[in-house]
Order: C-alpha cells, then sequence, then structure tokens
C-alpha cells in the first residue's frame, strides 16, 4: 500500500501543473497542451489502478464480507442511544 | 422506447424482495457495476455542464473537475468502496446510514444525516431534468411552430418546451425503476452508459470535421486582438457546409482585467490564464442589450482547492447503494482501472468543443444550451443530432434513476421500517412503501426543476458535491480511524451543513461562488468538518472495545 500512497501523493503534485498554465502550444493532432497533459494524467490515474487491483488487492475483505460467522448480526441492532420502535 | 423495454425485461427477472429491488440480491458482475456506477457519476453535468463551462472558462475545464476525479474516484472506489460493500454484505446493510447508525451507535445520527441527504441530492436531481430541458429545446427549434409558442428564448421558437422534456424523462425512468429496482437500474445504466460513450465520440467526430479537422478547429476559438477586444474569426456557413472567415474578425467583447499582460492574439479558452471579458447580450423578452462580464480560464488556488470536489464520491448514497449491488469484491476491479478512462472519453470531446463553440456561437447564449446549439449549427443532420442528443438524454436518466432508487431505500429503511422496527411490514410492503415515496419525491423534483429551470447546471451541481465532499472526513473517518466517536461525528455533519448552508446562501442560492483569492466552498467546509470531526473526538471518550473489533477487525 505505500507504493499505492506514494503515486497517489506524486499524482496530486503532477496534478497541479503550472508550467502548461499559459501556454497554447499544440501537440499531437491539434490538442491543446493544457487538455493533451491531462489526458496523459488521466490515462496515469488508470494505470495505477491497475497496480492496486494486481499488486494492493484486499483480499481480506473478500473474506470478511462472505466469512458466514456473523452473516446475521444486523447494523440496526447495534443503535443504542434510542428506543428504534415507537 | 428501449429504456421502457429494458425496464419491462428488468421487471421480468425481478425476484420479488426488497432485497432484489434495492440492491439487486448482491449479483452484480464487473462489467454491470462500472457501467452503473460511471453512469450515475456521469449526468448532465459530464456532457451539458461541461462543455457549457468549457465555453465559458476554456480548457481548463477538464483538469479542474475530470482528470483529478479520475485520481479521486478510482482511489475511493479502492480504499472505501470496498470496505464499505464488505461492511454491508456482512452485515446486512442496505443503506449509508444503517452502516453509519451501528459504526456510531447512534439512531440519531441517522435521522440527522437523512434530511440532509436528500437535501443534498435534490439539487443533482433538479440538475438532470433542467440539463435535458436545455438540451432538448434548442434543438427541435422549429419543428411544432403552432404548438409550442412561447420559447425560452426567440430563436428556439418551436422547440420542444423543457416542461414537456421534463416530464418525459421523469415518466421513462420512474417507469424502469419502478419495475426493476435496482437491477432494473444497472442494465438501464449500462445501457445508458454505452449509448452516451459512444454518441459523445460520434459527436466529436462530426463536429470536428465540420470544423476541417482538429488542427483547424483549434484555430477556431474566440482570440485577443492587438486593441484589447476579443474577436470570433469565423462563421459557420450552413448553407455551403464550411467553416467561413470573418473579414474583418467579429468583435464580440473587451477585455477588463488579466494577468497575462501578452494577450495579444491570445485564445483565452486554450489556456488557463485567468482574463475578464465583458460581453453584451440580448434580454430575450425586452430585447434591450445587457453588459456581463465573464471570467475565462481560472486562479491557480481555484484550480488546486477544486480536488476537494470529487471528494463527494466517497458520500454520495446512491453510490453506496450501487457498490452493495457487487457480487463480490472482485467485481471491483474493472471498475478501479477503467473509471478514469471512462471519464476521458466522456469529457475530452465535450471540452473541445466547448472551447471551440467559443468562436462560433453568440456569448451570451446559456452555457447549459451551448452543446446542443453546436450540434444544430455544425451537424444539422436532424437524424444525426436527434441521436447525439439521445446520448446525452442517456447520460440524463442513468444518473436520475439512481438517484430516485436511492432516496426511495433510505426513506423506506431508515425512516419508516427503523422507527416500526424490522418485522413490522412484510416485504412487498416494504416495496411498495418504497416505490411510492419515490413516485412523491419525483413530482417533488418535477416541481422543483421548472422553478429554477434557468440555473446553470455546472454551478448548481458543483453546490450539491460541495455537501457530500464535506462529509467526506465522516465516512473516511469511520472506516480508518479508530479513535473517532459519536460526538465527532456530530459534530462533522452540523459544522458541514452550517458552511455549506452559508456559502450557498453568499452564492444566491447556487451560483458560481468563490472565497477570498479564488478557494472553492467545498475546500473550507470539508477541512472545518473534518478538524471539529477531529477536535471533538479527542475531547470525549474513545468508542467501546466492541465496536472497534467490529469495525476494525484483526487481518491477522
Amino acid at each position: 500500500m505505500g507504493i499505492f500512497w506514494f503515486f497517489f501523493a506524486l499524482l496530486l503534485i503532477l496534478h497541479q501543473d503550472f508550467w502548461n498554465w499559459s501556454s497554447q502550444r499544440f501537440v499531437f493532432w491539434g490538442m491543446p497542451i493544457g487538455l493533451f497533459y491531462h489526458t496523459v494524467f488521466s490515462l496515469s490515474c488508470s494505470l495505477l489502478g491497475f497496480y492496486a487491483v494486481v499488486r494492493a488487492w484486499p483480499e481480506y475483505w473478500e473474506k470478511y464480507a462472505e466469512d458466514p460467522e456473523s452473516s446475521s448480526e444486523s447494523g440496526e441492532s447495534q443503535s443504542t442511544d434510542e428506543d428504534p420502535a415507537p | 422506447m428501449l429504456l421502457l423495454v429494458l425496464g419491462w425485461a428488468s421487471g421480468r427477472m425481478f425476484r420479488g424482495t426488497s432485497l432484489d429491488f434495492f440492491v439487486a440480491s448482491h449479483s452484480i458482475g464487473p462489467f454491470l457495476l462500472l457501467m452503473s456506477v460511471f453512469g450515475t457519476t456521469m449526468t448532465a453535468f459530464a456532457l451539458v455542464g461541461s462543455t457549457g463551462k468549457s465555453f465559458e472558462r476554456g480548457i481548463g475545464t477538464y483538469g479542474l473537475m475530470a482528470s483529478i476525479s479520475g485520481l479521486v474516484h478510482m482511489a475511493i472506489l479502492f480504499l472505501i468502496g470496498i470496505r464499505l460493500w464488505a461492511f454491508g454484505k456482512r452485515h446486512g446493510y442496505l443503506t449509508q446510514i444503517q452502516f453509519f447508525r451501528a459504526r456510531f451507535e447512534s439512531d440519531g445520527l441517522g435521522y440527522l444525516l437523512f434530511p440532509i441527504l436528500v437535501l443534498l441530492v435534490i439539487p443533482y436531481l433538479l440538475i438532470g431534468i433542467i440539463g435535458a430541458g436545455k438540451v432538448i429545446e434548442p434543438v427541435t427549434a422549429g419543428a411544432f411552430p403552432d404548438l409550442f409558442t412561447h420559447p425560452t428564448i426567440p430563436a428556439w421558437a418551436g422547440g420542444v418546451p423543457p416542461w414537456l422534456t421534463g416530464l418525459v424523462v421523469c415518466a421513462v425512468v420512474l417507469t424502469y425503476v419502478f419495475l426493476g429496482g435496482s437491477r432494473g437500474t444497472a442494465i438501464a445504466n449500462a445501457f445508458q452508459t454505452l449509448v452516451f460513450m459512444g454518441m459523445g465520440i460520434v459527436a466529436f467526430y462530426f463536429v470536428a470535421q465540420s470544423l476541417g479537422g482538429l488542427e483547424q478547429a483549434g484555430k477556431v476559438p474566440m482570440r485577443i486582438d492587438d486593441e484589447g477586444c476579443v474577436v470570433q474569426d469565423y462563421h459557420y456557413d450552413q448553407t455551403l457546409g464550411e467553416l467561413v472567415a470573418n473579414q474583418p474578425p467579429q468583435k464580440i467583447g473587451k477585455v477588463t482585467d488579466f494577468i497575462n499582460s501578452n494577450l495579444t492574439d491570445k485564445r483565452p479558452h486554450l489556456s488557463r490564464d485567468a482574463v475578464i471579458v465583458e460581453f453584451k447580450k440580448k434580454n430575450p423578452k425586452t430585447g434591450e442589450l445587457v453588459i456581463f462580464e465573464r471570467e475565462i480560464g481560472m486562479s491557480f488556488i481555484t484550480f488546486v482547492t477544486y480536488l476537494f470536489i470529487p471528494l463527494s464520491v466517497g458520500m454520495f448514497p446512491h453510490l453506496f447503494q450501487h457498490w452493495l449491488t457487487a457480487r463480490n469484491a472482485r467485481a471491483f476491479k474493472l471498475t478501479v482501472i477503467a473509471h478514469p478512462i471512462c471519464i476521458m472519453i466522456v469529457w475530452v470531446p465535450c471540452v473541445l468543443i466547448g472551447s471551440w463553440a467559443s468562436g462560433l456561437l453568440p456569448p451570451g447564449i446559456p452555457p447549459p444550451a451551448v452543446l446542443s446549439a453546436t450540434l444544430d449549427l455544425l451537424v444539422g443532420n436532424p437524424w444525426l443530432t436527434g441521436l447525439l442528443t439521445a446520448g446525452v438524454l442517456a447520460a440524463i436518466m442513468s444518473s436520475l434513476d439512481s438517484q430516485f432508487l436511492c432516496l426511495g431505500t433510505v426513506f423506506t429503511n431508515d425512516i419508516v421500517v427503523h422507527r416500526a422496527g424490522e418485522n413490522a411490514y412484510s416485504d412487498r410492503q416494504k416495496l411498495k412503501i418504497a416505490r411510492w415515496f419515490i413516485v412523491g419525491i419525483v413530482a417533488i423534483t418535477y416541481i422543483l426543476a421548472m422553478a429554477v429551470k434557468n440555473a446553470n447546471v455546472f454551478d448548481l451541481a458543483i453546490w450539491c458535491f460541495s455537501g457530500f465532499a464535506a462529509l467526506f472526513p465522516l465516512v473516511f473517518s469511520s472506516l480508518y480511524w479508530k479513535r473517532v466517536t459519536k460526538a465527532g461525528a456530530y459534530a462533522s455533519i452540523v459544522t458541514a451543513l452550517i458552511a455549506w448552508l452559508y456559502f450557498f446562501h453568499q452564492s444566491g442560492y447556487g451560483g458560481e461562488y468563490f472565497v477570498g483569492p479564488g478557494i472553492v466552498p467545498a475546500a473550507i467546509c470539508f477541512l472545518v468538518s473534518g478538524a471539529s470531526l477531529v477536535l471533538i473526538s479527542l475531547l470525549t471518550a474513545p468508542p467501546p472495545p466492541a465496536t472497534l473489533d467490529r469495525f476494525f477487525p484483526s487481518q491477522s
């Protein structure tokens, strides 16, 4: 998870692309650079998602959800500060 | 018609239980989950709003909302969605409020959250109905000259009025939600999402072709000349079917304030430098010329603080419900990976179309009408325009259905059944309550949408997202911070509400509003809500060990 958080923070910083702020340069097929950069940024987010799924997948929560031991527990029964029914 | 058929078909698949109606019996696989989650987050805001905002502020709109949403939504799905799904599946929660009631051991918290969630979802519903009306009227202009004689602006005479579009959209959505519940919504969402993604690409292709290709289209946005006037270099000749240069360029406004001094020959929509431009527009009723100012581009602080807005996804009650429909945690994998790409596919074309349109359409056109007016001007072919408009309506309906269903689910489970007791109503009675509550909410939303039909779709959506973003500390801390307490949760919700109401009032109830040098209110609402949650939690006794054991199980 450490690597996920590292790249998440890196992408957050890279999102603030002040270096393209005033540029009106066109790149591939007439895309303004400011828009092209963020298009690549979107693809990078997807790559980070791929990393999360392949290398940091929380197997534990899948097992937790399917565990039959507590499947009869109900959130309703845990509320305590008021009578639930009139 | 296809949606009604899908509604009927999903009604046939309906298992007749409240679990199936509310969360499709936890049976939705990866593809349907991606389509329904993505379709739900993309509404009139994504297609109509993004094009309109790009028409106003330029290509920075994409970084402002779309690319940051790709990062934040992906992380929320991965870090929050899967855990909430696991708790929901194991403990039988159908709604967010059930989870929070259990996590903070408080019934009162549910009663406090319910009206707030409804209050925040309603603007989201309104933008769908308003957006639909704004799209249909311009593209049908002139089609029924004898039938519809009171258009929003004279140029749209004979177009289908917003009240009728809203009525049809509400009726169609209501029908398939009523029949198919959560499963019907997921299937309809998948169809709608495919339609609006496909039609978006088709629309972009035809618009770009009409402008002479991407490179030529890049020369179309409005330009600032050497006298500081804002000019349109081209107009589109519908008879010739091509772009024609204006000789001389048509002056449409004047720069009044700017940050970057070297503006000559710049096209402000292609960068993010803030430039204030003064335009004139004709009052549609009196014919009088009215001067108005618009900021093109944005300040850096606005761009940075906008990152708080996509946090709203973590608190959307309708998304919580979609997450719970997942068959297993693995169903989330495709959504985590593909969500940012799907956002890109929808937003990049819309943002480009909006910035190009700034050089062709009159600056005073209502921003929500930019997409349809551009299609009408550049594509022209009624069949193609009709199909593209169907794509926009699909995007709008794919969000409306989930929100209507969610409000019915929350009301039935968190208010009615919770007060009366789990066994007070039969499964059939619960379904009936949910369905009739949905009918009521649709009716109220329709009336409200007609009352505020000229609201800016993008700005209204931002207010809705700001409120949910302010509640984000609640959901994040409930999953990741053992020390958060019931009192801290109450403090966070109340502070978020007060801050949001204050700024909403300051904005004139739904307009664009920034604090100080351009800070979005969502950032301040989030920070005060988070600070009060931490402070009050630390000042009060920690939760009992039994609660912590339940929500922070040992992962060994």
